[in-house]
């Protein structure tokens, strides 16, 4: 609606206020620690930048693009450093995963997955959580955080509409454990590529290394929303036996010719899957086919179903999205570009002394903390030049769960918690307070670092090394 | 409010704007009597003009008020410096069709300026205050002179309402359903009334829901399966098939929307429009506390404050 993106005079000067005065003290603040002059400016600029679209958000593609402006016009960034670090692989990487989940949803493979959790039997309020919980995470593993709770949050709607029960608890669950699976492969976040394509981790270093922390993490979490939320729970469990004893269904059921979904998914993990062998084979840089592999199938499908080509191009891509993201890598590339992620890598490195696997829970603690406030791409996106200097695998990992698990701890922590709010209120008017939100965010938050932790701790020894 | 009246009801016409027991029967006989009447007071207008206009605005619809012996026959004319009222009463009834049933004992004749489209209604509103019920109507006719029909109306000091409202326009006679209703009741009443929305009352009578065959619709089609590009694959209307076979066991309230747009009788007629207009509604029901009184269907509205 035209006024979604209105601000008062008044809101916009003091937003302005707000901005200026981060930039400022930013800037001093860059000085007194002795920073050049093109540091001090790429410092001043990028917060800048962060800070005016976290208080302009509805305009922050908008806001990215003068950021970007302002730092070529101040010299701090130039053309060819703006397109080495805006980051067009991950880009055109989630450009193909968003046609194939467009084509994936015009094959009926999501109708199939959500009448398979409608048509389970002796369905209670316990499994059905369990259920929620445990396919968005795996489909935010294997598509992404977005697309998994986009259809997620059908199912639940759906069954809350038949039982004619509350749908926000049930989509929150959904929500935190979408979060937590998209942690464990690649393909489930935009932090996930990013951290893995800068590390050189390979599509198994995810599956042996971040998968099981994923899992064990999803199981606790579970566990926290089960006693959250018992009495929705046992709600909707008197609701379902209710409808079993009439012998009434939760929605009407059709033969869905689910098999083309399940080969096209399935081939392109395939592919996805022997990605780091056949670039060994054929002599090709590293991540190249990992990245490649989603595009190449896109062609492919589009080629396949060519009458829908461009529907697929037009309408299943979130182009402003990714337009956002690639401003903002390029943004965060100019501290890279002006040697300030150097000096701070060079701090971090000094505080830890010979031992960087110190800087863990720092790390950790940090990027879930940052992410639960700031997007956590453009969270990583600035910490990946510092963890990066400082050179251990483990703070790669570090930043991958605090990224992912910090996204549960406010409302606005992730992608995929916005889109579930905008649902909810767009359907139902339903409201979700910040306070509502947080009290269990905190708890899940630093539950899930903890376990992350101590599973990082355990696997120390096996992580592999980045490139 | 703009547009504010507080004529009297009686001060619209005088006694020798009445047929005080008229020896006509025949209805179309006693509106060219009336519309002579009313010629008087329409400068460029003659009773044979007036009398077709009437005629083809009823386009062969009986101007009876269903249920009551009242017949209020009316017209928008341009250039009509003001409302003009005639009125005729006949204790042995004045036939509107072949029907015995069909007949009034009081007829009001209302000619309406087309530049002012709430004044008709706001007349036939004071009308139908002054004429409650059909004893009252039976009162009225048996009256002997038309002095004392005028100082009837007169002598009441009903005024025409400052504007038209929400229950001048709706219609009070309606389908509904209980919300203890089945499924099955619905669509047979949908297929049978030829309806787009049907109100859905508890036992008390108060509104609480509306089921629409798009709802059904979005029962039977909900987003999950229209994902889908090819829907082809299914045949034979399968999800339509499962809801058919359940619909004996689906309560309406587990289906019925709570969206939809609710006025109180007193809302002016205005507001009506904005409910429509604003939430893009082809009916708003009108409702007494919260009772349901009447709908207004955007049919209703046209015709009655564009058209009558």
């Amino acid at each position: 609606m035209a006024h979604e993106n209105a601000f008062s005079t008044r809101d916009m000067l003091s937003r302005l206020g707000i901005v200026a005065a981060a930039s400022i003290v930013t800037g001093i603040l860059a000085h007194i620690s002795g920073f050049d002059g093109n540091q001090v400016v790429s410092c001043a600029i990028f917060i800048m930048t962060i800070v005016a679209t976290l208080v302009f958000w509805p305009l922050r593609l908008a806001i990215a693009l003068v950021g970007l402006a302002a730092l070529l016009g101040c010299r701090v960034l130039t053309l060819p450093a703006f397109i080495a670090s805006c980051q067009l692989d991950i880009i055109l990487f989630l450009v193909g995963m968003m046609v194939t989940v467009g084509v994936l949803k015009d094959l009926g493979l999501f109708t199939w997955i959500i009448q398979s959790v409608l048509r389970m039997p002796r369905m209670t309020g316990t499994r059905f959580v369990v259920a929620t919980a445990v396919l968005g995470g795996a489909l935010a593993a294997v598509v992404d955080e977005v697309t998994s709770i986009v259809f997620l949050a059908a199912l639940i709607f759906q069954v809350c509409d038949t039982l004619k029960i509350r749908p926000t608890p049930f989509v929150i669950v959904a929500v935190l454990a979408t979060n937590v699976g998209s942690a464990s492969t690649m393909l489930g976040n935009p932090v996930g590529v990013l951290i893995g394509y800068k590390a050189g981790f390979t599509f198994w270093d995810f599956i042996f290394h971040a998968a099981p922390v994923a899992a064990i993490v999803m199981a606790a979490v579970v566990l926290i929303c089960l006693a959250w939320f018992r009495p929705e729970i046992q709600e909707m469990s008197v609701r379902l036996q209710q409808r079993r004893d009439k012998d009434l269904g939760l929605g009407p059921l059709v033969q869905v010719p689910y098999g083309r979904g399940i080969a096209v998914l399935a081939a392109l993990l395939v592919l996805i899957g022997v990605h780091h062998g056949i670039e060994k084979l054929l002599g090709l840089e590293r991540n190249t086919v990992l990245i490649v592999a989603p595009l190449f199938f896109a062609g492919l499908l589009m080629l396949w179903r060519h009458q829908r080509a461009r529907h697929y191009i037009e309408q299943e891509v979130e182009w402003w999205t990714l337009l956002f993201f690639m401003m903002l890598f390029a943004v965060a590339g100019t501290l890279e570009h002006t040697g300030v992620t150097s000096r701070i890598a060079g701090n971090f490195a000094a505080m830890s002394g010979s031992r960087p696997i110190l800087l863990a829970p720092l790390v950790i603690g940090i990027s879930a903390a940052g992410s639960a406030f700031v997007d956590n791409v453009v969270f990583v996106a600035a910490a990946i030049p510092v963890i990066r200097e400082l050179q251990h695998p483990y703070l790669w990992w570090a930043l991958l769960f605090g990224a992912c698990f910090g996204g549960n701890i406010t409302m606005i922590g992730s992608t995929a918690n916005i889109v579930a709010i905008g649902m909810l209120e767009k359907r139902y008017h339903l409201h979700v307070s910040f306070r509502e939100w947080i009290r269990l965010g905190v708890a899940v938050g630093i539950v899930s670092c903890l376990l992350a932790l101590a599973a990082l701790a355990l696997m120390a020894r096996f992580l592999p090394a980045a490139h | 409010m703009a547009g504010e009246t507080n004529h009297k009801l009686g001060a619209l016409f005088s006694k020798d704007d009445i047929l005080c027991q008229t020896p006509l029967a025949d209805g179309n006989e006693v509106i060219k009597a009336l519309a002579d009447l009313a010629a008087r007071h329409c400068p460029g207008a003659d009773a044979d003009s007036i009398t077709a206009a009437i005629f083809e605005r009823g386009n062969g619809a009986s101007p009876l008020v269903p249920g009551y012996p009242l017949a209020v026959p009316h017209v928008r004319l341009d250039n009509l410096p003001r409302i003009v009222v005639a009125v005729a009463t006949s204790s042995a009834g004045i036939r509107f069709g072949p029907d015995p049933n069909s007949s009034a004992k009081v007829v009001v004749l209302i000619l309406a300026p087309s530049s002012q489209p709430g004044m008709y209604l706001q007349v036939l509103s004071a009308v139908a205050r002054s004429l409650l019920d059909r004893r009252t109507i039976e009162r009225v006719a048996s009256l002997r002179s038309g002095e004392e029909v005028w100082q009837y109306f007169n002598g009441r000091g009903l005024e025409l309402p400052a504007y038209v409202c929400a229950a001048d326009i709706m219609n009070t006679q309606f389908v509904c359903l209980r919300d203890t209703d089945t499924l099955k009741r619905a669509i047979d009443l949908f297929a049978a009334e030829n309806l787009a929305e049907i109100p859905v009352l508890d036992q008390d009578g108060d509104l609480v829901g509306v089921v629409s065959e798009n709802e059904l619709l979005h029962v039977c089609l909900p987003d999950y399966i229209l994902w889908m590009e090819d829907l082809s694959p299914i045949i034979n209307f399968q999800p339509f098939a499962e809801i058919l076979k359940n619909e004996g066991k689906t309560w309406l309230h587990d289906i019925m929307t709570r969206e939809y747009s609710a006025l109180q009788c007193e809302a002016p007629a205005i507001q009506v429009a904005k409910e429509m207009a604003r939430h893009d509604r082809r009916q708003v029901y009108v409702v007494r506390s919260r009772k349901l009184a009447g709908i207004i269907t955007l049919q209703d509205f046209v015709n009655k404050v564009l058209r009558e």
